[in-house]
């Protein structure tokens, strides 16, 4: 009994010992797969290029643009991107040589076929033709109802395929400061309520606490769990971390206020107090009248979460896809969309937290795991920052 | 073979099954030392009755070919009706005159 | 038990277990009671256990309003048989293959070549001329496809085939008429009406009698001079008219669809088994009034009419109108196939409902997302002002085009928007407990909760699958039944 006490302390030892080599690696690793990635798509990219510039008389006049030689003109063609419903949106835009648009093409998409169709069906790709690339920011299309996501990617696509010619052709063109789509609503401001309600439960104390603690449970659960299904899943990570980040205020403030008191105070407000699939959590473990535990070798499970964290998030830079490698269950228990094994984890942590107080979060959240290796980095810094002071 | 179970016969037999519970529920409640009273078995009455729903809407949607929503279906509610039944559980247990 | 108590086994005990295994049992029990319901054909909608389906009516009197629940923007205004898409194509038909063998018009000409007044028309509804060539055009690929998929679905072909041959060059029954409506819609009628109790009696009357020959649901209203098309008249022929003054009232029926065959739409169901049903229905209850004293004609579909029947089923209180362009009653769901009979027989008027299907059915899109040819409003709220009325639009060009390239031996329709409807469930416990709730909850939580199951839980092929290769891959809605599965009975 002594002994192997002994053994487990000594093995958390060399764990501790282990995390910062351990943390600076999987920075390293992240980085590597993000270059990686980035030169990948680049070259899937080009290849696409490549073929089409084979099958016609193009010319490469720089990246992701080209010449398209006719008889009796010639057009540009331009390579852009942007982040839709699930995925990233390739857009081939053709402009005349008076810098009108002439057409688009989606070169991919992993949108919804039913909600694309509607783009076909409403003549959405024909109202882009003609358009003069000075006034596209005023007169490109209206967006489709029922597949405005779709639509504003591809309006966003071919923004920024006209932002690449006009640096290319060295013009200026009127209006190109994006346009922020900021706007600061009811969702944003209860999202900052519901930080503002996690600080004063820590500088209040007794009933009003907890009364202050589970009205912003519900609060959360409801809003931003069951109607609006906002969290911060894997994927949004994934999204972030490949730059399609800044284009929704509310997601802005949930990293941003999320990191700013991770760094400032070293405590996780996200997980503790924001995250729906959490608070729901503490809903049922409430029920349960669930206990604090821990499983057996509790750092070595840690260590396989942060790992499972760690290589999805390598795939999905990898491989440029946000969502290719979610395994977070918040939109399977407020959405139902997810697959089958999702759907099944899903009920089997809810049932999990009736006895044994949120056991996805200390367990198997990538969330938690992402943000546990800032909190590693600060402690750190911090020790090397006293060190040196003494 | 199904014509069987939309006979009068199989509800008589689903009557005495009916019985029996009633009958034994009382005899379970004192060996597992619950002091039961009326709204004790009217919550549990309604929890039986919402896990029998459960079943019994999951196999019909079986019945109706709808295969995937009939597994979604007991696995929704069925997660409800086991939340409950820990809920359940602790209310048959609470007793405020031993304290 | 005696054996038992020997063994040792107290009554306690006994009791206990006994206990126990009812329980499990009456679980076990429970499941297979439900498994039976979801299977049992009792539980089609329209034609339950009782007599004429009389267990599975809807409890209307709580939601009885005064003004029906579609909404008038505009002057109302009669449609135009040019309007429908299918007098039109047969003006179109007339023309191209013109009886004495002379075509007066081809593909390869344009609107300005065609005789008025379908040249204007076309005139200004250019792209329904170009959908109207494109259909022909997918009509003569599914001709040559037809071998193809003939082994999977002739048995539906002919199944269809059977129910829609009493419409071809009709025989003696129902009558088509001949001449104008004030000679036609009296033939027959032989005495002068008894005089009836009240109106409100020849309602009730006309109801029972409906109901033997086959209705599943009837209604009774007064007819608007609106519902009236124009240009066109039975009998008569290309005319401008005033609603008929013996056309004061209409008794609308409805049957559904062969619930098996609704769920394998596109390619295994037919529209003409309904239609079938309400022609002889509603031819019998032509023959009734005559034989009464009364005036009487049949509005049959797909082609034989004068009135445009779905509103006046609003206005009779069957159902109200859906995103798909459907009238939705709340016993049928989408699965509801009208025709109406104009009369002047003295009848009390039932009152329009209103259970909240316009609400739902802007939350639910189910169909628009499902249509294979995209041809219904995505728009939340209808928008569009059609003749004065505020609704969603359809576009029956596309709608037509897709007739013509599902894998069928001809356009015989599509029908997919009718049964992936939430509303076309069956009649069994578990979507009635639904049905039945979602009405008398005002706030729509309770829809938006069933909705939230029905768009998850339930699986749906996806608009572009009921198509055949290479967009598709010829999927059915649902699975087919054993008796329109070719596999199962032929050598093939």
């Amino acid at each position: 009994m002594e002994s192997r006490k002994v053994e487990s302390t000594k093995q958390i030892s060399i764990l501790r010992r282990l995390e910062w080599p351990i943390a600076i690696i999987a920075i390293v690793g992240i980085l590597i797969a993000w270059f990686a990635g980035d030169s990948l798509d680049r070259k899937r990219t080009d290849q696409l290029v490549i073929s089409f510039m084979q099958n016609h008389d193009v010319e490469l006049l720089a990246q992701d643009i080209c010449m398209l030689n006719k008889e009796d003109s010639s057009n540009y063609l331009v390579f852009s991107e942007s982040v839709g419903y699930s995925g990233k949106v390739k857009v081939l835009t053709t402009y005349s040589s008076g810098l009108s648009i002439e057409k688009i093409d989606i070169v991919s998409h992993s949108e919804t076929y039913s909600y694309f169709q509607r783009l076909n069906e409403n003549d959405f790709f024909d109202g882009f033709t003609g358009i003069e690339v000075q006034n596209f920011e005023s007169e490109k299309p209206d967006a489709i109802t029922g597949a405005t996501k779709s639509t504003d990617a591809i309006n966003k696509a071919v923004s920024v395929s006209n932002l690449k010619l006009a640096e290319h052709l060295n013009f200026y063109l009127k209006n190109s400061e994006q346009t922020s789509s900021f706007i600061f609503g009811f969702k944003e401001a209860l999202l900052l309520i519901l930080f503002g309600l996690g600080i004063l439960f820590r500088i209040l104390k007794g009933n009003i606490a907890k009364l202050i603690k589970w009205l912003s449970v519900i609060t959360s659960v409801v809003f931003l769990g069951f109607l609006w299904n906002n969290s911060l899943s894997l994927a949004k990570i994934n999204t972030f971390l490949l730059g399609f980040w800044f284009d929704d205020l509310f997601y802005l403030i949930m990293i941003l206020a999320t990191l700013l008191i991770l760094i400032i105070s070293g405590r996780n407000y996200y997980c503790n107090g924001i995250c729906p699939f959490g608070n729901l959590q503490d809903l049922v473990s409430l029920l349960g009248n669930a206990k604090e535990k821990k499983l057996i070798l509790h750092q070595w499970w840690k260590w396989l979460q942060r790992s499972l964290a760690w290589i999805a998030i390598i795939l999905a830079l990898l491989f440029r896809n946000p969502g290719l490698t979610d395994f977070t269950v918040f939109s399977a228990a407020f959405d139902f969309t997810a697959s089958d094994i999702i759907m099944g984890l899903t009920a089997l942590m809810l049932l999990m937290s009736l006895f044994f107080k949120r056991f996805w979060c200390s367990y198997l959240c990538p969330v938690g795991a992402s943000l546990d290796l800032i909190t590693l980095f600060r402690t750190k810094t911090r020790s090397l920052w006293k060190r040196e002071q003494s | 073979m199904l014509e069987i179970f939309s006979e009068p016969f199989f509800w008589i037999i689903m009557g005495a099954c009916y019985t029996f519970m009633f009958l034994g529920a009382s005899y379970w409640a004192k060996d597992l030392g619950l002091k039961m009273n009326v709204w004790k078995w009217l919550f549990t009455g309604f929890w039986f009755a919402l896990l029998t729903l459960t079943i019994s809407g999951g196999f019909t949607l079986f019945g109706e070919n709808e295969w995937r929503a009939g597994y979604y279906f007991l696995g929704f509610l069925g997660v409800i009706v086991i939340i409950l039944a820990v809920v359940l559980w602790r209310v048959v247990k609470w007793n405020p005159q031993s304290k | 038990m005696d054996k038992k108590s020997k063994k040792g086994i107290s009554r306690r005990e006994f009791m206990k277990v006994g206990g126990a295994v009812g329980a499990a049992l009456s679980l076990g029990g429970a499941a297979v009671a439900g498994f039976v319901s979801g299977r049992s054909k009792d539980t089609y909608t329209g034609w339950g256990p009782a007599p004429y389906g009389e267990d599975q009516f809807f409890n209307r009197k709580p939601f009885y309003v005064d003004k029906p629940t579609y909404e008038v923007v505009g002057k109302p205004e009669r449609i135009r048989y040019l309007d429908n898409i299918f007098k039109r194509n047969g003006e179109l038909y007339r023309l191209m293959y013109a009886k004495d063998g002379e075509p007066k018009w081809d593909l390869s000409k344009g609107a300005e070549d065609l005789p008025e007044p379908l040249k204007t028309y076309y005139l200004n509804n250019s792209e329904r001329l170009a959908e109207f060539k494109r259909a022909y055009y997918k009509a003569d690929e599914q001709h040559k496809n037809w071998p193809k998929y003939q082994d999977q679905f002739f048995i539906a072909d002919a199944w269809s085939t059977a129910h829609s041959t009493s419409f071809r060059g009709r025989g003696s029954f129902p009558l088509e008429p001949k001449g104008p409506p004030e000679e036609s819609d009296f033939n027959g009628v032989t005495m002068k009406p008894y005089p009836l109790k009240s109106p409100k009696h020849g309602s009730e009357l006309i109801k029972k009698i409906s109901h033997t020959f086959g209705a599943t649901l009837v209604g009774v209203t007064e007819l608007k001079e609106e519902w009236v098309y124009q240009g066109y008249l039975r009998g008569v022929g290309k005319t401008e008219f005033k609603k008929p003054e013996h056309w004061k009232n209409v008794i609308v029926i409805a049957v559904p669809h062969e619930w098996d065959a609704l769920y394998v739409n596109p390619t295994y169901g037919t529209s003409y088994d309904a239609y079938s049903k309400l022609n002889f229905v509603a031819g019998k209850i032509e023959i009734f009034l005559r034989k009464m004293g009364y005036s009487a004609r049949i509005h049959v579909p797909p082609v034989d009419y004068d009135i445009i029947v779905p509103p006046i089923a609003i206005d009779a209180g069957l159902g109200e109108f859906g995103r798909n362009g459907i009238v939705i009653t709340p016993e049928l769901g989408a699965n509801t196939r009208l025709a109406a009979v104009t009369t002047d027989m003295p009848l009390e008027p039932d009152k329009p409902i209103d259970i909240g299907i316009k609400k739902f059915c802007e939350k639910c899109k189910i169909c628009a997302e499902e249509c294979p040819s995209g041809s219904i409003s995505m728009d939340d709220a209808p928008t569009k002002n059609i003749r004065g009325f505020k609704r969603w639009d359809i576009d029956q060009d596309k709608c037509f085009t897709v007739w013509n390239s599902v894998a069928t031996s001809h356009s015989r329709g599509c029908r997919i928007c009718l049964a992936v409807c939430p509303y076309s469930r069956k009649n069994n416990w578990i979507h009635r407990l639904a049905k039945e709730v979602d009405p008398y909850d005002p706030s729509g939580a309770f829809a938006s909760a069933m909705l939230a199951m029905q768009k998850n839980f339930f699986e749906y092929p996806g608009a572009n699958e009921y198509l055949p290769p290479p967009d598709g891959s010829n999927k059915t809605y649902g699975e087919p039944p054993e008796w329109l599965d070719s596999s199962k009975w032929f050598d093939i």
